[in-house]
């Protein structure tokens, strides 16, 4: 069975983004990093291949030609093999033309699994995954926070519910699972793997080598559009507790209402300190041994 | 209009008058001498740029009037007096030419006022005298019934000259701790007469003040009363006596606007928020008293440096107008840049008052510390070169960057460059250090201005004679900053010594306790103080003068201060460090040469400012077509001077 991870290339939300014109965010200048989401996706992937349950893991990914700098990083983590969707008439896609070109691209290929990220961390849409799976007529499991394959053929998922809930759902194969961040601690690469990475092929298809026609591609293709991006608001005012005296005011201004928590502090030696803490957190229910 | 800030953009009433947007250049002292009137040709090229900036309105003054007023030294500074009105019509003309509106500002100093310089004698509501370091006033003498009449008349007779000049508003100022907010504070007005006591009673003086110039003005021109909100004084004007203020001034039915702000001018100066204020930290008092008054306009100001914001305070309904003073001094364009789209190109006030209040304080005339031809607008114009240079900066601190900014602005080809990864030099550190984040800012500026100018920057490119030689460039800007400058005692170069550059920017391990040797007197140290500190470190400061940062800009030093002491710093002035001996520091008063010992230091941070680099230059004298020093490398010093280098030399070029 191989497995097929979507990758997307973000901005590293990190760094202060701008509004360029009134609809994109962002200048090349930025500093670009691979989807968080989607690494765990890859390092669940890895997992899997390392067990013996994948074959082959391989990544799709739609974007300009620097997002190759994403695909190398995921090879050099250990995936097999990779293709870049790019081509000018790309740009301007939403969720659901993105999604069009990765089911016309993952159709062709021989899959078991498709693994993605919840959602990307730049325009956070998380639709994605839900349009692929129906284009390619397979069932969709999101917000995967544990994930086992126990045979090739079903996957157990457990689901984020609200407040540390969990639904586990089972389901047969082939399938697409949106995973969130935490399931898995992604592997560290070094830059030197990442170098060598660079060696292996990315296959790259336009518009024409994936057989679409320009209706389906870019605006187009989309079926919403970014009419404005507007930038961050602030908080709302703040106002002090009158009852206060002046300079209590002030400081309250001045720290923007932000209380100091009174409490006691241990001192000694760690050893000491330490089992002072954990009687403390056991007298307080928070810890349970 | 930019959908963005349609708020702040679209125009407002005022009484009589429309404005065109509801961003205005607020009233403040300018200092720009020989004072006449108030104006004189620097002053009117200062609010010209401001006006063309795209305010709605420009604020002149404060005009003190009244005769005891020690910042308008020379006749006739008073604006009651006649001969100051084509003085104040040429500054009207010069406002209204760039479709903003121009309000005068009349206040009256009373006990702020120093007898020392001219002789006279200082007028107050009391003998109450303000007590703040580092100054301290003189008790006044108490006003007589007559005098305060005086007072009245003379509002009365300024504002008719203001009509006759073309203005279309005056404003009186409540607040800020003059002789108006004298009267109005329970705190400092004790009078037993009818001036005093009740409410009703200190409000008697505004009462008259607003009649003498409603009377003088006439229905045409607008009206407002700046007010307090909150002294922030206990026994003072507190927020829910401020509604009072403002319901009652606003049932005199001659008012057409109040704006309201904060502090008294007697403890710590909040009427300038300091960077250790969050933005527009008194919005809420203007914002309370907009929603208890029945229909009056309510402006607001206070430390509002950015459009999104200003547009928020609209929006949300906290005040009508939007008060500025030094967003607009960093940037004369704001409003401009806001409307078009450009907002990445103002330079944000980082509320660092270096060269405007703390310019001020010094009797100077205002500017701003990295908008240098702020105040100096005819000295410094900034015109297309005659000759089309290749120009060479080394160095990507604030003096290079000012330097290259003004160059490319004239149409240089500049190629700028900096050691490090990143734009900034000392300032980027500065940041660093606690409650000092808005210093980002600057690089931030400066790096976006390099883009948008097209200079060429090269980091992380140390620059050798050889490389400019091969370069051979027309000029040649060094502005290689400054190194930390040394102790300087034995033991001075032990391993637990170290600067508070490599400390701010977490280059160094630092012990739990630690000793701040603050060899420079501004906020280098006290603020590696306060940084150390609220990483939970046991922190001394060691100072040889009276204090510690009595050179730091006014109102800095009580935030700081009162950071330092509620983090448990402990502050030795006059106090001398003779000898480091491991874990041991000896010390010597300064006064008496009693020796002291510091004993279980773990670390001491030397934080002696800075020692000029000027290798580069030296090696370069002589070789090159043109070359100039900017900055530290020259003469370590403050930010304002690093960027007035710049501009100076950018002009030059």
């Amino acid at each position: 069975m191989n497995i097929i991870v979507c990758v997307k290339q973000v901005i590293d939300t990190e760094h202060l983004t701008r509004i360029v014109g009134e609809r994109t965010i962002g200048d090349p200048d930025l500093p670009r990093v691979v989807n968080p989401c989607d690494l765990v996706a890859v390092e669940e992937a890895l997992q899997l291949k390392e067990r013996g349950i994948a074959d082959e893991v391989i990544l799709v990914s739609v974007g300009s030609s620097s997002a190759k700098d994403a695909l190398y990083r995921c090879l050099a983590m250990g995936a097999n093999r990779a293709i870049l969707l790019c081509d000018a008439a790309f740009e301007g896609s939403d969720s659901y033309a993105t999604a069009t070109l990765l089911a016309k691209a993952i159709g062709s290929l021989d899959y078991g699994l498709i693994l993605c990220g919840q959602k990307a961390f730049d325009t956070k849409a998380g639709q994605v995954g839900y349009y692929l799976a129906e284009m390619l007529r397979i069932p969709i499991i999101s917000g995967a926070m544990k994930m086992e394959v126990p045979s090739g053929e079903k996957v157990i998922v457990q689901r984020k519910l609200r407040g540390g809930h969990r639904e586990v759902l089972e389901a047969s194969l082939p399938l697409l699972v949106a995973v969130e961040e935490g399931l898995n601690e992604p592997r560290y690469v070094s830059q030197r793997a990442i170098s060598r990475a660079r060696s292996k092929e990315v296959k790259e298809y336009d518009r024409k080598a994936l057989g679409l026609s320009p209706e389906y591609v870019g605006q187009r293709g989309s079926k919403t559009e970014v009419t404005s991006l507007l930038r961050p608001r602030p908080k709302r005012i703040f106002v002090p507790d009158l009852s206060l005296p002046a300079l209590k005011r002030l400081v309250q201004i001045e720290t923007g209402g932000f209380k100091q928590r009174e409490g006691s502090s241990l001192t000694g030696i760690p050893q000491e300190v330490a089992s002072r803490l954990v009687e403390i957190l056991l007298s307080n229910k928070l810890l349970r041994i | 209009m930019a959908q963005e800030y349609q708020n702040i953009l679209s125009p407002v009433e005022v009484g009589p008058i429309t404005m065109r947007n509801r961003i205005y250049f607020a009233a403040h002292a300018t200092v720009f001498m020989p004072l006449h009137a108030g104006v004189n040709d620097q002053s009117i090229a200062y609010y010209e740029a401001r006006a063309k900036g795209g305010v709605a309105a420009v604020l002149t003054g404060c005009h003190l009037i009244g005769p005891v007023s020690t910042l308008t030294p020379i006749p006739p500074s008073n604006l009651a007096d006649e001969r100051t009105i084509p003085d104040l019509k040429r500054c009207a003309d010069v406002i209204h030419q760039h479709g903003a509106k121009v309000i005068c500002q009349l206040g009256a100093i009373g006990r702020l006022a120093e007898t020392r310089p001219f002789g006279g004698v200082t007028w107050g509501a009391s003998p109450v005298r303000l007590d703040f370091p580092p100054i301290t006033w003189e008790i006044p003498h108490e006003m007589e019934i007559e005098e305060i009449q005086e007072i009245v008349e003379v509002y009365g007779k300024a504002a008719k000259n203001a009509k006759a000049a073309g203005y279309d508003g005056v404003e009186i100022l409540g607040s800020g701790g003059l002789l108006n907010h004298q009267f109005l504070s329970p705190k400092i007005n004790r009078r037993k007469d009818e001036y005093g006591g009740s409410l009703e009673n200190r409000l008697r003086f505004q009462f008259e003040c607003i009649e003498a110039v409603r009377e003088s003005i006439g229905k045409d021109m607008i009206l407002g009363f700046k007010m307090p909100g909150d002294d922030f004084v206990d026994g003072g004007i507190t927020l829910d006596e401020g509604k009072e203020i403002a319901c009652a001034l606003e049932d005199t039915g001659k008012l057409d606007y109040l704006t309201v702000v904060g502090g008294i001018y007697i403890n710590i100066p909040t009427h300038v928020p300091t960077m250790y204020y969050p933005l527009g930290p008194f919005v809420y008092l203007a914002s309370e008293v907009r929603k208890t008054v029945k229909k009056i306009n309510v402006n607001c100001m206070g430390r509002i440096n950015d459009p999104t914001f200003a547009d928020k305070i609209i929006a949300d309904g906290h005040a009508d107008m939007v008060g500025m003073v030094r967003a607009l001094i960093a940037d004369p364009e704001f409003v401009n840049k806001a409307r078009e789209g450009r907002e990445d190109e103002i330079r944000r006030c980082v509320g660092c008052s270096e060269a405007c209040y703390g310019r001020y304080r010094r009797g100077l005339h205002v500017s701003c510390a990295y908008n240098p031809q702020a105040g100096r607008e005819l000295q410094y114009p900034i015109a297309p070169a005659t000759t089309k240079k290749r120009i060479m900066v080394i160095g990507g601190g604030v003096a290079g960057l000012e330097a290259a900014r003004v160059a490319a602005l004239r149409g240089h080809r500049v190629n700028l460059y900096e050691r490090e990864s990143e734009l900034g030099g000392q300032v980027r550190i500065a940041s660093k250090a606690t409650g000092r984040t808005d210093f980002d800012e600057m690089p931030r500026y400066y790096t976006y201005q390099m883009g948008l100018l097209g200079v060429d920057v090269h980091l992380e490119s140390e620059v050798t004679p050889e490389m400019v030689m091969k370069v051979n460039p027309d000029a040649v800007v060094v502005a290689t900053g400054s190194v930390p400058r040394e102790l300087g005692v034995p033991g001075g170069d032990q391993k637990n010594v170290v600067e508070p550059r490599a400390v701010l920017q977490g280059k160094i391990e630092v012990g739990q306790n630690v000793l701040v040797i603050a060899g420079e007197h501004n906020m280098q140290a006290l603020s590696t103080a306060e940084t150390l500190a609220e990483k939970g470190k046991r922190v001394r400061v060691l100072t040889e003068a009276f204090y510690a940062g009595s050179q730091a800009p006014f109102g800095h030093c009580s935030n700081v201060y009162s950071r330092l002491l509620r983090a448990g710093v402990t502050i030795m002035p006059l106090t001398a460090v003779k000898e480091i001996r491991g874990q041991t520091v000896i010390t010597s008063n300064v006064l008496t040469g009693e020796e002291g010992r510091i004993e279980g230091v773990d670390t001491v941070v030397a934080a002696m400012g800075g020692k000029a680099d000027c290798s580069l230059y030296r090696s370069l004298k002589g070789k090159v077509k043109e070359l100039y020093a900017v900055g530290d490398c020259t003469q370590p010093r403050l930010i304002p001077q690093a960027t007035l280098d710049g501009l100076r030399v950018g002009t030059k070029l």
